[in-house]
């Protein structure tokens, strides 16, 4: 088990300093920064239970699947939030909030597969907020909070996945070689290198 | 026309209890038929031929139903337009429809008329809000109640592009709202959200919806 007493989160991707020699496996910035992999902003499908629309937002309820050509996410709860300029691709999402399901013991499940480094980054949240980025068209953030777990599978470097318990992460979104991209506050990683 | 006027007279004779009239014009005739439906509102029965078409009023058939001991009849006819006046808003509508074939039931409390091909016009808060087409439909004058079948399209009037297409949809006209059941999809003209399940509930201009039986929503302008 190593501990890290802080990680810090840095455009690059999370630094994590504090690094016992022991744990000397593929805990780098870039690592973490995850990425290589061109990822497009494109259609999303949520499965529900239970469906509400107002007109401007609309709420998915009871084990809700939303899935996207970026990332996929599983919560008690999805609230959509529609706005914007109608164009050929119809208004945007201005914001998306998940909920999990707290009497139930159930969080919010992020899943964001790096195709290209065969790496895939689970989170585990009480909570997840989803902000497109208005200065780039395919950009956009996912915002962990609420009991932050983050695993990562990473076949070539680590035995079994790495487990880093944070207080807050984001995740950014966007196309071309650097996203996704995770940052992340104080926490502690558990790895178990290849040997 | 003696026989239509015969069988209309049975028609206004067999409901003479009723505290409220609904207007039924057939073949250019004008009749009052009685209802004992205190709350129901007054329905007029246009033939098709009496709007824009200038043609001859098609062929009409009657067949009568028990008008004699019970008071009961049934009436066919080809062609039909229809509209229901909004009873809590004097000038407004809760529809209008056009349908191609017609059967009329009054089997003493209450009308029934089941048409086929139709298309009308759903009114919410006295507002058109939005078209229907079916190849079959029922309405019915006690629950105010369109239940429209056979593969059912609806177009928002006042949410531009906004469609709902189901198996079934029925329309409940004192308050505006619309239930969908069997293979429903709805596709909003703003957000292009695309949503698919089973059942639906929402208000006549398809502008709020809600469903309990499950599904997936596709949003094209996605994450």
């Amino acid at each position: 088990m190593v501990h890290l007493p802080r990680t810090h989160a840095k455009k690059s991707g999370l630094l994590l300093t504090g690094l016992l020699m022991t744990a000397l496996v593929c805990t780098s910035a870039g690592h973490y920064a995850g990425a290589a992999v061109s990822q497009t902003i494109g259609p999303v499908t949520i499965v529900y239970k239970h469906f509400t629309y107002t007109g401007s937002s609309f709420t998915a309820e009871g084990g809700v699947t939303l899935t996207s050509a970026t990332f996929n996410l599983v919560a008690q709860t999805v609230v959509v939030y529609l706005g914007g300029k109608s164009g050929p691709g119809g208004a945007g999402i201005t914001k998306a909030t998940a909920e999990g399901n707290p009497s139930a013991g159930t969080q919010v499940v992020g899943r964001f597969d790096d195709l290209k480094q065969g790496h895939t980054y689970k989170f585990y949240a009480d909570h997840a907020v989803y902000k497109p980025d208005p200065s780039k068209p395919s950009g956009g953030t996912v915002d962990f909070t609420g009991n932050v777990t983050m695993s990562l599978s990473a076949p070539d470097a680590l035995a079994e996945p790495s487990i880093t318990h944070l207080k807050h992460a984001i995740v950014t979104l966007g196309s071309g070689p650097d996203y996704p991209r995770i940052d992340g506050d104080e926490g502690q990683t558990v790895l178990t290198p290849l040997h | 026309m003696h026989t239509l006027l015969s069988i209309l007279s049975k028609l206004n004779r067999s409901s003479h209890r009723q505290h409220t009239a609904a207007r039924l014009f057939l073949a250019f005739t004008t009749l009052t038929v009685s209802n004992s439906i205190a709350s129901a509102a007054p329905l007029v029965v246009h033939p098709l031929s009496s709007l824009a078409s200038a043609k001859p009023h098609q062929a009409v058939g009657f067949n009568k139903n028990d008008a004699g001991s019970t008071g009961n009849l049934e009436v066919t006819n080809s062609n039909i337009y229809a509209v229901q006046p909004d009873p809590k808003r004097p000038g407004k509508f809760m529809w209008k429809i056009w349908a191609s074939g017609f059967t009329l039931l009054n089997p003493g409390k209450q009308i029934t008329v089941n048409v086929q091909n139709m298309s009308a016009l759903l009114f919410q808060a006295g507002q058109a809000a939005a078209t229907l087409h079916a190849p079959r439909a029922t309405y019915d004058n006690i629950q105010h109640t369109i239940v429209a079948s056979g593969g059912v399209n609806v177009r928002s009037i006042s949410e531009p592009g906004t469609t709902l297409r189901a198996d079934n949809v029925v329309f409940y006209a004192a308050t505006g709202k619309l239930k969908a059941t069997g293979h429903v999809v709805y596709h909003n003209g703003k957000t292009l959200m695309e949503l698919h399940t089973n059942e639906l509930d929402g208000d006549t201009k398809l502008k709020t919806l809600s469903s309990n039986s499950g599904g997936s929503v596709a949003l094209p302008k996605g994450l």
